[in-house]
């Protein structure tokens, strides 16, 4: 080894090198689905964080940790919203670094580190390729940013971490939030989800069981009725037995403020939801045939299964 | 030096010095190879490059040509070694594949889609002892090439591309194999 160039290029290569290294020794392979090899990311000494779309028994799920150490993992909760799952373990982890979020920019080298089923610590090279600000998944998940790595995401990546060139794990890589492209869940979001599924095993969401489709609002009907936005969402179907059927919402009512929030489109009516407390009673402004009205409605809790809602009728896959 | 891009390019470009274009005996199959060991004459690359006959043709660094003989063929471990008279390039550095980490830099040198000596960069994905896989974008003619650690030195030989990863076959590997010709041909004698 003593023969050995040293430079800048062998340099970042030793860097790379340990940086995986030191990432592996946080990643698990996971083994929750008959055909989807996935990677977890340890969390805290007894829990892992992967992607719910690579889950499908509950329990014995079968973990491989660094220096191929086999383990059983249950499963703590899952949000298939932002394909986030938590599993919990008998055995003892090692916890993985998170890096400074605000350290992150386009153009940032990065590493997707995962294990696979023999156990063998796996990684590929890119960069930050695009960030920007939150954002909502196509199931209605709210993520704290949007990132793209330029990286190729193999098998069973999915769950596992994106880090930076010290190692530290910027966020968790998954393929089930776009058809297009690989995405990272940053570590805040993660974080948020973790704690709600820790506390009960789900994200609880606040659902009106309402479809809905954004229509421009034609100026007369702004002026007549004093509107300060130029569009709004459009009920295009009311689920039997839902919050918005028991409060007499009907197929062609346009949605215009809830609770005090002005309703623009799907994303406004999913953020106003967000901040109302499950279960009360809310003022639901609407326009029918013309005429504005007040309704009362009860936020309910999202029901499993029912996806994105208020949605634009995005079918589960 | 100390540009990063700059070391790069001079470990390259000492890489390609060492490997050649290699076409099996009817001009085709365009592949590449790596200068070995001998004296410079001895050259390896994939058995699946120079096909079943016993001659190909190696183009070198510059683009000066010269008649080969293969003179052992594995198309198990697709290895395939060539002897050129009177040609010495210079050697290729090579380090055993066994110690590669994953995360470490790699550089491919070859002639991918009839390019000549085209360099691609990546990283180990993960390794064993039948392969060194690679985060590294490879096309046919890379096979047979060396794909080298930051240093410069030959990690292994790529032979093959599957699910988007580079599959090199590790020096370690082709070491073992050299070594069982010399004693089979020492028993021979």
């Amino acid at each position: 080894m003593d023969t050995t160039e040293h430079n800048t290029l062998t340099a970042l290569s030793a860097q790379l090198a340990a940086a995986v290294a030191a990432a592996a020794a946080s990643i698990a392979y996971v083994d929750a689905h008959p055909r989807r090899d996935a990677s977890g990311i340890a969390w805290d000494e007894h829990h892992l964080v992967t992607v719910e779309h690579a889950i499908e028994r509950e329990e014995e799920i079968e973990i491989l940790l660094d220096g191929a150490t086999k383990a059983n993992a249950t499963l703590v909760g899952r949000d298939s919203a932002t394909d986030v799952a938590l599993l919990h373990t008998q055995a003892t982890l090692a916890p993985a670094q998170r890096a400074d979020p605000a350290a992150l920019r386009v153009g940032t080298l990065v590493l997707a580190v995962g294990r696979d089923e023999d156990a063998q610590p796996a990684a590929s090279f890119g960069v930050i390729s695009s960030l920007d600000g939150p954002w909502r998944t196509w199931r209605g998940g709210s993520v704290d940013r949007f990132i793209r790595p330029d990286i190729n995401l193999y098998r069973g990546f999915s769950g596992g971490a994106l880090v930076d060139v010290a190692g530290a794990v910027v966020g968790m890589n998954t393929w089930g939030l776009s058809r297009r492209t690989a995405l990272t869940l940053p570590v805040p979001t993660l974080e948020r989800i973790v704690d709600e599924l820790r506390a009960g095993g789900r994200v609880r969401r606040g659902y009106l069981g309402v479809a809905l489709q954004s229509v421009r609002l034609p100026e007369a009907l702004r002026t007549a009725h004093g509107l300060v936005q130029r569009s709004a969402p459009i009920v295009v179907e009311v689920a039997p037995g839902g919050p918005a059927e028991h409060a007499g919402v009907t197929i062609g009512d346009v949605v215009l403020t809830l609770s005090a929030s002005t309703i623009q489109d799907v994303d406004d009516l999913q953020n106003a939801l967000a901040r109302i407390a499950l279960g009360s009673a809310q003022s639901l402004r609407i326009l029918r045939g013309g005429e504005a009205r007040e309704l009362r409605v009860v936020v309910a809790e999202q029901p499993r299964g029912a996806c994105g809602d208020p949605s634009t009728g995005n079918g589960d896959e | 030096m100390s540009d990063v891009g700059e070391v790069l390019a001079a470990t390259a470009s000492r890489l390609r010095r060492s490997t050649v274009r290699v076409h099996d005996a009817q001009g085709c199959c365009s592949g590449s190879g790596v200068a070995w060991g001998g004296r410079g004459d001895l050259i390896l690359t994939n058995a699946h490059v120079v096909g079943g006959g016993g001659d190909a043709v190696v183009e070198c660094d510059g683009g000066r040509r010269a008649r080969a003989h293969v003179i052992a063929r594995d198309t198990r471990l697709d290895l395939a070694a060539l002897h050129v008279p009177g040609t010495t390039l210079p050697l290729a550095e090579v380090r055993r594949a066994r110690s590669v980490a994953p995360g470490e830099l790699v550089l491919a040198v070859g002639n991918p889609l009839g390019l000549v000596g085209a360099l691609s960069v990546g990283l180990v994905q993960r390794c064993n002892a039948r392969w060194v896989v690679a985060d590294v974008n490879l096309a046919p003619g890379n096979s047979g090439g060396p794909l080298a650690d930051a240093a410069g030195r030959v990690v292994g030989i790529n032979s093959m591309v599957a699910a988007g990863l580079a599959y090199a076959v590790p020096s370690a590997a082709i070491a073992a194999w050299l070594e069982r010709l010399r004693l089979g041909a020492m028993r021979a004698a």
